[in-house]
């Protein structure tokens, strides 16, 4: 669907006299999109993760990688534990496939090598995503993303970040993407070590208006795993609200053609409790804390594309953060190379809402920050008109020597 | 054939005149580069899907070796770095690899029956020129 300009242009105005009903119906639909349900998982490492790599020939065996076939448990991820018993299934075969190929459900691409040294694009096939609740709740998936070769202990590796879409659900999500639940977007970000050495993790996100799955009680506290599965790094999980001071701005094209928006945002501590590992229902819990930092970008997506599916990349993405007293940490500089936006319906929102995925490598900082490497996923939903947005950073920041651990503990 | 040696000899005349425009551009790299790439790929819409996919695998190969080209006389990244010149030398080799498993599928014709999926699913463009906010 287009927004047709004079839209645009009503909307532009309405939005900039800020009546009392704009306002009220901004901050209402803020906290729909802020409390959309988030599941975070972590696929456990060892045997747990059973992927197989695909050669170009059987012959081969390890050599000359077509794809991964990808069979693996997923537990709740806290940010630093994960859930003592798997609460999901993710099957699927990534493959890597060419630069200008353009993938889709059921389509097979050409034959691609898995290329260690270079940075590839890939597409999730056949990709389906299983809960351990009571109804056996499951989804379809397709997705694409991307490789980011790096150095792990000498030996060559890829950092992977990929979008994806989710195409129908079951059990708990059955109807899904329909009016029930508008949408949901999975980010994916991990790292393999070729031929079949692979840690994912996974973030769910699902558009549910009718609060279905959100729950606001405190739910049964996660019963830990003795393994911590990614004890070199530091997840921190940020919710971004606007900042009152730096509205969000429209970019437009040299025909003024809506193609992006500026955002700066308020960064907030969040986490996400969920009720698979101990109850076994489909449910989630958004605590937010105390604000630490700020993010500023610009956001590039061709909002009026007719397409389902619009492309989309940031620049002059700087994360600014802080402690919860103030005390600067550092900043990073991370932009998200290669994301894509969904249009969604939100009951009584007469325009378009747009899920949105993307990922990105982290390309240094400062401060305590300084030197760190590791990636951004982005999992977001937005709404041009009327401007309201909820935009849930995962940083991932590789920290072997626990500096940037203790720094954090430190100052709470 | 009057319209096709016309278009011919207006093709050669840009060709000359360009080269000479990015001849004065060598001062401003970027620029050079900038206007380099959207000849390229503007030449490169013109192919069918089969030479498209030809013409793909020997770009990336030829950068592989420019790379590597340059790795080896210092102007790359660090040895130890995910660009260095093992990892451009493993690059090259793959693309090489690559460029015959493209070459397989080309003679068998797979090439040109290659199907494309769902639009906004393909690459990422490059950023716009920056935006202006409204």
């Amino acid at each position: 669907m287009t927004i047709p300009r004079d839209e645009i242009r009503r909307a532009g105005r309405e939005a900039s006299a800020g009546a009392p009903s704009d306002v009220d119906k901004i901050a209402g639909l803020t906290r729909e999109l802020a409390t959309a349900p988030c599941f975070p998982m972590v696929s456990a490492p060892g045997p747990a993760v059973s992927s197989q790599a695909v050669p170009l020939f059987p012959i081969l065996r390890d050599q000359l990688l077509v794809a991964l076939q990808v069979d693996a448990a997923l537990h709740r991820f806290d940010g630093h534990r994960m859930g003592r018993v798997p609460s999901a299934q993710i099957h699927g075969r990534l493959t890597p496939i060419p630069d200008d190929f353009v993938p889709g459900p059921g389509l097979v691409p050409p034959p691609t090598l898995l290329n260690s040294f270079h940075s590839q694009r890939f597409a999730l096939l056949d990709g389906r995503l299983s809960f351990h609740d009571r109804k056996a709740s499951s989804l379809q998936v397709f997705g694409s993303g991307r490789t980011f070769p790096v150095t792990v202990d000498g030996r060559p590796a890829l950092r992977l970040g990929a979008v994806i879409d989710v195409l129908s659900g079951a059990g708990d999500l059955a109807g899904l993407p329909g009016e029930t639940f508008p949408g949901a977007t999975v980010v994916l970000d991990g790292l393999l070590r070729p031929p079949d050495a692979l840690r994912l993790h996974l973030v769910l996100r699902v558009l549910d208006p009718a609060g279905r799955l959100a729950v606001e009680e405190p739910l049964v506290p996660m019963e830990p795993s003795p393994v911590v599965p990614d004890p070199d790094t530091v997840t921190l999980s940020l919710l971004g609200e606007a900042d009152p001071q730096r509205p969000v701005r429209l970019l437009s094209g040299p025909e003024g053609r809506p193609i992006g928006v500026q955002i700066s945002e308020n960064l907030r501590l969040v986490r996400f409790e969920d009720a698979l590992g101990t109850s076994a229902l489909l449910r989630s819990r958004t605590e937010t804390g105390p604000l630490v930092g700020t993010r500023s970008s610009l956001l590039y997506c061709d909002f009026q594309s007719p397409g389902a599916v619009i492309p989309l990349q940031t620049t002059g993405g700087v994360f600014r953060l802080h402690d919860p007293a103030g005390r600067s940490l550092g900043s990073l500089h991370a932009n998200l190379v290669e994301g894509r936006a969904f249009r969604a319906a939100l009951p009584g929102i007469a325009a378009p809402v747009f899920r949105m995925g993307a990922f990105g490598p982290i390309k240094g900082g400062t401060g305590d920050l300084a030197g760190i490497s590791g990636m951004v996923s982005f999992n977001a939903a937005l709404s041009v008109f009327p401007r309201a947005f909820s935009n849930l950073y995962v940083l991932r920041l590789e920290d072997p020597a626990g500096k940037l651990r203790a720094r954090l503990q430190a100052s709470g | 054939m009057r319209e096709l040696a016309r278009s011919m000899a207006s093709f050669s005349w840009t060709m000359s005149i360009f080269g000479v425009e990015q001849m004065t551009n060598l001062m401003a790299p970027r620029r050079a580069v900038s206007a380099f790439g959207a000849v390229t790929r503007k030449a490169e819409e013109t192919l069918g899907p089969g030479l498209r996919a030809a013409f793909r695998t020997g770009d990336r190969l030829q950068q592989a070796m420019m790379d590597l080209s340059f790795s080896l006389v210092g102007l790359g990244p660090r040895k130890d770095a995910p660009g260095g010149p093992v990892a451009q030398a493993g690059n090259l080799g793959i693309e090489i690899l690559q460029l015959g498993v493209d070459s397989a599928s080309w003679v068998n014709g797979t090439a040109w029956r290659q199907q494309q999926g769902t639009q906004g699913w393909g690459p990422v463009p490059p950023p716009p020129e920056p935006g202006r906010p409204q």
